[in-house]
């Protein structure tokens, strides 16, 4: 049995366990809660268009419109993004499927493999990683990280669980990560991220929450880098979820078509 | 004399009109311009460089594309526009295989400038480490399932890296334009195997450098 096949059975049970527990009044464990924001924010298909502003640290902004379409596999996630906007990146693309990662520019024609390293780095000039696009969009943070509940805040107004999360794998870019996470929705507001030298690096931050298709979203995150000063604003135009999506989608072929 | 050059870069910028969001909008104009100026310190300066604009033009259509790419010259001092259409082509997507026929560059290969495998467009001399010149080609690219493909190209007209000969004295022979003698490239591909990508390509064809004959 694959991991992603094991981690999916334990996130189902631990959701499970987790609605029993919140349904009886009494305060979730952390695993319990993280499955239930892995639940609110995954889909089986996701189809989003959302543009990405990021503001370097002098303050000089460059917006970007990308769509994206994402479906949970048995053999892994796979994601495909396109960027619409401006002329300059129009048609770049970037397929991940599972530890594969492809990037087409189309001024040069060529689609090129992807280290699996550099999922750590950034998205595009952004301040997110490509793992932050991956648990972000439809993956989830079970698979990557053990979590604890360790206390109760308050973010924007929300009651929040206080989630310490802490990296099931060495090669993570950050040592843990801290997540307020609201406890009606379930969906996080602040996620605190530290490096592997304890400092504090870069904060998420979700606003806008709305519901759609019975599904909680924010249609606005802030991801700040508060080591280089930077930060990247992303916020949803459109989205839908559980389109059944052709596998011809998560290939080469349809990330080298043009937009 | 020690002369010392300054070029400088005046002007690139990127021209489009706002892009549309849907796959079936309607045409995307877009381009490039740039302008150049080098100075070389004499009594009196020198100057050179010029401009270069840029347009694409690209359609989506239903199970299909189209793709348009004007390119001007402009060389100082006292030069002229010259206009060319750089590449032409018109894409048809089908269920199982992708066809490319126009004038084209086929980028086989994914390092940026060392490919052995792409060589069925010449290296433009004028500018080696620009873009390699587009030839009329067909293009056909099989694809087997997610990770295999078998591509094939065929190209009717033989293009060499110059266009024209440097030296008047010396005549830039080319090989007549037939079927036989018209160049065939074929490359079997497999991406995502193993966490590799691998290619196998075959090549019949003529180097495009020209060579003087003793």
């Amino acid at each position: 049995m694959n991991k992603l096949l094991k981690s999916m059975i334990l996130t189902a049970l631990l959701f499970a366990v987790s609605v029993g527990a919140v349904a009886a009044g009494t305060s979730p464990c952390g695993p319990q809660i993280l499955a239930k924001v892995d639940e609110m924010m995954g889909a089986q298909s996701k189809v989003m268009t959302q543009n990405m502003t990021i503001v370097a640290a002098n303050g000089q902004e460059r917006t970007r419109e990308m769509q994206m379409w994402s479906r949970q596999m048995q053999g892994g996630d796979e994601m495909l993004a396109k960027f619409l906007a401006p002329a300059d990146v129009r048609g770049t693309g970037i397929l991940m499927k599972d530890d594969d990662m492809w990037l087409y520019l189309p001024a040069l024609g060529r689609t090129r493999r992807v280290a699996a390293h550099a999922k750590k780095g950034s998205f595009m000039g952004s301040d997110l990683t490509f793992d932050d696009m991956e648990q972000l969009g439809s993956r989830g943070f079970s698979p990557f990280y053990r979590s604890e509940l360790v206390g109760e805040g308050e973010v924007s107004d929300s009651e929040c669980f206080i989630l310490e999360l802490t990296p099931l794998q060495e090669d993570n870019a950050f040592s843990r990560l801290t997540m307020w996470v609201d406890k009606n929705i379930f969906l996080p507001r602040q996620i605190e991220y530290y490096n592997e030298g304890g400092e504090l690096q870069r904060r998420l931050s979700t606003y806008n929450l709305s519901a759609e298709a019975g599904r909680w979203q924010a249609e606005r995150m802030v991801m700040e880098d508060l080591l280089k000063g930077s930060k990247t604003i992303l916020v949803i135009k459109e989205v839908s979820f559980d389109q059944d999506l052709d596998a011809a989608l998560f290939t080469t072929r349809s990330l080298e078509r043009g937009v | 004399m020690k002369k010392t050059i300054f070029s400088i870069l005046v002007l690139a910028t990127l021209l489009a009109v706002p892009p549309q969001t849907s796959s079936a909008s309607g045409p995307l104009l877009s381009g490039r311009l740039t302008s150049e100026l080098g100075v070389v310190f004499t009594e009196p300066l020198d100057f050179s460089g010029g401009q270069q604009i840029i347009v694409n033009l690209d359609q989506l259509l239903d199970s299909g594309a189209v793709h348009l790419r004007l390119q001007g010259d402009y060389t100082l001092p006292g030069g002229n526009w010259v206009l060319a259409l750089d590449e032409a082509y018109l894409d048809y997507y089908a269920a199982n295989f992708d066809l490319r026929l126009g004038k084209q560059r086929l980028n086989w290969g994914t390092a940026l400038q060392i490919n052995p495998t792409d060589v069925v467009n010449p290296v433009n001399i004028a500018n080696p480490l620009g873009d390699k010149r587009a030839v009329v080609l067909l293009n056909l690219a099989y694809y087997l399932n997610d990770n295999w493909s078998i591509s094939g190209a065929y190209a009717p007209f033989f293009t060499p890296a110059i266009a024209e000969s440097p030296n008047p004295l010396i005549e830039l022979i080319k090989p007549e334009n037939s079927f036989e003698n018209g160049e065939f490239a074929l490359k079997l591909s497999a991406q995502g195997i193993q966490g590799m990508d691998a290619s196998f390509s075959a090549y019949r064809g003529r180097e495009k450098t020209p060579t003087p004959l003793l």
